[in-house]
């Protein structure tokens, strides 16, 4: 007879809401998750807290006032937000942007790559506890945001596209300095695979985690470099070129699709790397080869006017791929501006990514999803 | 892709759903305005079909014309080069009315989240489909907040 008589514990799956706010998060969301122990069962995603009205407020004022609103939809892509409008009404229009603006304007997004690619690789080093990385990447960083600020006077909210160019020609001494940054990150990149991207620890926490797999891009149009780091070679810039890009001389990095675990953290996070590489080869081509001539095709006013129509405009951002439709009515003002982000697929993916991963896992899946909630929730 | 053959395969498959063929702005891309009780068999059409195998939902968007509420489905292929925006229009019965249509979240998931926010933001309601429950908005004012006739909180400075 067995004297230790086993008591029954409940294993009912535990019920863990968190959000809006906390520290795993990519932002203002609420994720609802079912624990078995620590193992996530399930989990839904509830976002809207960043909701700003940001396509209505398209509507209520006049057009040379969008670019302004555009570069808010995403605060660490600002060029991306500005130039997908401004594609879209330059369509709508029938307006030839001048050759010049068009390299300023591939100059300018991918800076804003790379410099949105170094936070990637902050936000993820910090989810994993390498503090230090942290400090390299963002001092780096810097010199970016100084370039903007050079250039636009803003590091952030940078409106500086208009819809016909951009709103200032390049500042003495802009182009030399884009080449000297470029110069310095080719080297910082190599010491940031020595000290991390290949490091036992890291590779222990992101390798095997937060894998999507082919049926995950079809079902949630992933696009970007959470697409490319499982395998899928699509990117606009190549598919749908515009702005120039059809004339520089670049290949689509893409992991191998038939590598141990395509499509997981650790690929993405290298993937960002190997961007970051490939937006410095294109801005050295770009900075070397900025043509003379105009930098606008014609100066607006407030009253100025569309003609009646529609376009969609599609561009590659850091996040992967950024619709923007635009419907004039042939008045002062938009008619109709609705973004679709790319952050707004990867999001809808996060909770099956989840699924079968550990607690302690979340931050760093969610970290190496980019998902920036102010374009999701606009 | 050639429209021209794909209407009468439509036809076939789905009768009485194709209205109009025009292309969409000045790039002139293939489009196709449709009878929006229709765009949930039209959608798994597009999808399965061989020659157009059209997988992903690029984007979901809906404005308001002249007191019209226009949807515009913008879909593409993952395996070849395939595109095509999917139209249709509605009229709201009343001012502040909202609109049925079918969803096509459980053709495309990609749909959900903008099925979401279009039901919130323009009335839209997404039938025959798993119900997106509308976005968590605390929304003031009255009407739906991306319609022209949208009353902002009084006191508000648009």
């Amino acid at each position: 007879m067995n004297m230790m008589s086993q008591e029954r514990l409940p294993s009912d799956l535990a019920r863990w809401t968190i959000g809006p706010w906390h520290e795993a998060l990519p932002g203002p969301i609420r994720l609802r998750l079912n624990l078995d122990g620590e193992i996530i069962v399930s989990g839904e995603v509830e976002s809207g807290y960043l909701h700003r009205g940001l396509e209505k407020a398209f509507e209520l004022h006049p057009w040379i006032s969008a670019p302004m609103y555009a570069d808010r939809l995403d605060p660490e892509n600002p060029a991306f937000g500005e130039l997908a409008f401004c594609l879209a009404a330059e369509e709508i229009g029938g307006i030839e942007v001048p050759e010049r603006a068009q390299v300023i304007r591939i100059i300018l997004s991918e800076l804003n790559r790379v410099s949105s690619h170094m936070a990637y690789i902050a936000r993820v080093a910090r989810a994993v506890g390498a503090e230090t990385m942290v400090h390299y990447v963002l001092r780096d960083r810097e010199r970016f945001l100084d370039l903007f600020e050079l250039l636009t006077g803003m590091r952030f909210s940078l409106n500086y596209l208009r819809i016909g160019g951009v709103d200032q020609d390049v500042t003495e001494g802009f182009i030399e300095r884009v080449l000297e940054a470029c110069e310095l990150i080719r080297i910082r990149l190599k010491e940031y695979n020595d000290l991390f991207s290949f490091n036992q620890a890291f590779l222990k926490r992101a390798v095997g985690i937060g894998i999507i797999r082919e049926d995950h891009l079809r079902r949630f149009g992933l696009s970007g470099p959470n697409a490319r780091a499982a395998g899928m070679r699509f990117d606009i810039r190549k598919s749908h070129s515009y702005s120039g890009y059809e004339k520089l001389d670049f290949t689509v990095p893409t992991a191998d699709a038939s590598g141990d675990y395509p499509g997981d953290a650790h690929n993405r996070f290298v993937q960002r790397l190997r961007e970051i590489s490939q937006s410095l080869d294109l801005l050295k081509q770009a900075a070397e080869t900025v043509p003379a001539g105009e930098f606008r095709a014609m100066k607006m006013n407030r009253e100025y006017r569309l003609p009646r129509g529609e376009a969609y405009a599609r561009v590659e951002s850091s996040r992967g791929l950024l619709g923007c439709y635009v419907v004039s009515d042939g008045s002062d003002r938009p008619s109709r501006v609705q973004f679709r982000p790319a952050s707004l697929s990867s999001l809808e993916a996060l909770p099956e990514l989840l699924v079968g991963a550990r607690l302690e896992d979340l931050p760093l899946i969610c970290a190496s999803l980019d998902i920036g909630i102010a374009e999701v929730d606009r | 892709m050639d429209i021209g053959e794909l209407i009468p395969k439509l036809d076939t498959a789905v009768p009485g759903s194709v209205l109009d063929q025009r292309p969409f702005g000045r790039r002139a891309d293939p489009s196709l305005w449709l009878e929006l009780k229709s765009i949930d068999r039209v959608g798994a059409f597009l999808k399965d079909e061989p020659t157009l195998l059209l997988d992903w939902l690029e984007n979901l968007s809906v404005m308001e014309i002249e007191g019209m509420l226009v949807i515009s489905w913008f879909l593409r292929s993952t395996r070849n080069d395939n595109m095509l925006v999917l139209r249709g229009s509605a009229l709201p019965e009343e001012l502040g009315a909202t609109v049925s249509l079918p969803s096509v979240s459980g053709i495309w998931p990609m749909a959900a989240p903008l099925e979401r926010e279009n039901a919130t933001l323009f009335g839209m309601q997404f039938t025959s489909g798993p119900s997106p429950d509308p976005a968590g908005l605390h929304l003031q004012g009255e009407g739906f907040p991306l319609r022209k006739s949208y009353l902002f909180p009084k006191g508000t400075k648009a």
